[in-house]
């Protein structure tokens, strides 16, 4: 493996720009602009690439009253926070999974995070509804913990890589309040999408994770399809990313038009998939990545609401 | 030497370095435009003591552990013709696997992947690194550790909702 880390390294270190520019910003009185987005990590300094959203029990069901949003300036509500966390953790992740509604938020410390999820379930009365006494479930060694503020919607934290996760996530727990008015902003969305697939999730932080492919470090957007009729939570065979961070380029380049800008079509991860990547008129990049052909993917970007660059209120508090 | 001269002779390896580390080339080159004006006005003194180059590896690593702890969207968005200046088309069969773990280093906290640049890119040892970073050997091992664990594992498998 360390072969191919010192071979990324190098790739990596191979696109080095040209050393012109270092030269004539040390001249007198030149200072050269900068031209790229310094990623907006706030206290949160980690891009963490894992799963966030905690459930796929068979119970879920989507809240009274809700739909897919339809448009990217919908807000989802997130109405609850923790309280007690660790010093040095900040919000740096929110998701909402568009077939349920559930959602959750992640507050992240550089090495491990802590989410706080919720969903609207079947009235239950045997539910714990006191997190303080709630049972711990092992998620793949980490420690998580459900509980039912009211019948009908239940709450879960888990915590990963966190010195005493147990004690981290009990408190973390106990300590959770409302939070009137937080929610996610829906910043992207799919317009039209082959036949077989429908939205999955919106996502919006660091290193959002996709389609277990490839995602971006620093603040991105990500939103993913899933595929009709297959109830595989993570089954995403589109996924659409939007990030200030730019993206290295491989194989093979077909030359594309997007959104009227200037594109490129080239091979994707895994083997077979394809990957379109263009510079959105705000500067951010769009990448969509999915196992389609090219014209899909260059009409599933055609269709997409893109919202505006705009800073997130919560991010890295 | 002057700093225009240590730019000509060394001014590549330190931007290949810094590219290295932050996988982006307009970062990289702005961490070390920064670190070069800052380095030009105590030049003299940085000279003085041996050679620039580790002084100003450390400027770049410490820079990019800094911009990332800073919140900036100080952004300026370039023309859609940044297309046209990426790298050229090239037949390379093994692209995936590296594009892959890319993604993953990416992934990794800064620290970590500090540690990562500074051994495999870089070829230092522990103690160096330590000496770099401003910390103990023993918590390289640990950075480098923990950030091997996580490049070894599938952790991008684990996709929303479907890992619960």
């Amino acid at each position: 493996m360390t072969d191919l880390i010192r071979a990324v390294f190098e790739e990596q270190a191979g696109r080095a720009p040209d050393v012109a520019g270092l030269r004539a910003a040390l001249a007198p009185g030149r200072r050269t602009p900068r031209r790229w987005a310094v990623p907006a990590v706030a206290a949160a300094v980690v891009a963490v690439v894992l799963g966030f959203a905690v459930w796929s029990r068979p119970e879920a069901v989507p809240p009274a009253g809700y739909a897919p949003p339809d448009a990217p300036d919908l807000t989802v509500a997130m109405e609850y926070r923790p309280t007690d966390l660790p010093r040095g953790f900040a919000e740096g992740h929110r998701l909402i999974e568009l077939a349920d509604g559930h959602w959750s938020r992640t507050w992240l410390n550089g090495t491990g995070w802590i989410a706080l999820g919720g969903r609207t379930v079947e009235p239950s009365a045997t539910a714990p509804t006191d997190p303080a006494t709630a049972p711990v479930e092992d998620q793949q060694g980490s420690p998580w913990i459900t509980w039912r503020p009211r019948p009908d919607l239940e709450l879960g934290v888990k915590v990963m890589d966190v010195p005493d996760a147990l004690l981290v996530a009990r408190a973390a727990a106990v300590s959770v309040v409302a939070d009137p008015g937080a929610g996610l902003t829906v910043p992207a969305q799919f317009g039209w999408l082959p036949d077989d697939l429908m939205r999955g999730t919106v996502q919006a932080g660091l290193g959002v994770a996709g389609s277990g492919q490839s995602p971006f470090s620093g603040e991105t957007v990500c939103v993913t399809s899933t595929s009709v009729g297959v109830p595989d939570p993570g089954d995403h065979p589109i996924t659409a990313e939007i990030t200030r961070v730019s993206p290295a380029l491989h194989g093979e380049r077909t030359e594309v038009t997007v959104r009227g800008l200037p594109g490129v079509l080239t091979p994707g991860v895994p083997q077979g998939a394809r990957t379109l990547t263009a510079r959105l008129a705000d500067g951010r990049w769009l990448r969509i990545r999915g196992g389609t052909a090219d014209t899909d993917l260059v009409r599933i970007a055609d269709g997409m609401r893109i919202g505006p660059d705009r800073p997130w209120d919560w991010f890295g508090r | 030497m002057t700093i225009e001269e240590f730019v000509d002779s060394r001014g590549r390896a330190l931007l290949r370095f810094a590219t290295a580390l932050t996988c982006d080339p307009h970062l990289a080159e702005d961490i070390v435009q920064e670190v070069l004006l800052r380095a030009q006005r105590r030049w003299s003194r940085i000279v003085s003591v041996g050679s620039p180059d580790g002084y100003l590896r450390k400027m770049v690593v410490n820079e990019y552990l800094s911009l990332r702890r800073r919140k900036s969207f100080g952004d300026l968005p370039a023309g859609p013709d940044v297309l046209a200046g990426l790298s050229p088309a090239v037949e390379d069969p093994d692209y995936g696997e590296r594009e892959e773990m890319l993604s993953r280093i990416r992934a990794l906290p800064p620290k970590q992947r500090a540690v990562l640049a500074l051994r495999y890119y870089s070829g230092l040892t522990d103690a160096e690194i330590a000496e770099v970073l401003g910390s103990r050997p023993g918590t390289v091992r640990s950075h480098a550790s923990r950030a091997l664990a996580a490049l070894r594992v599938d952790e991008f498998a684990w996709t929303p909702g479907g890992a619960r």
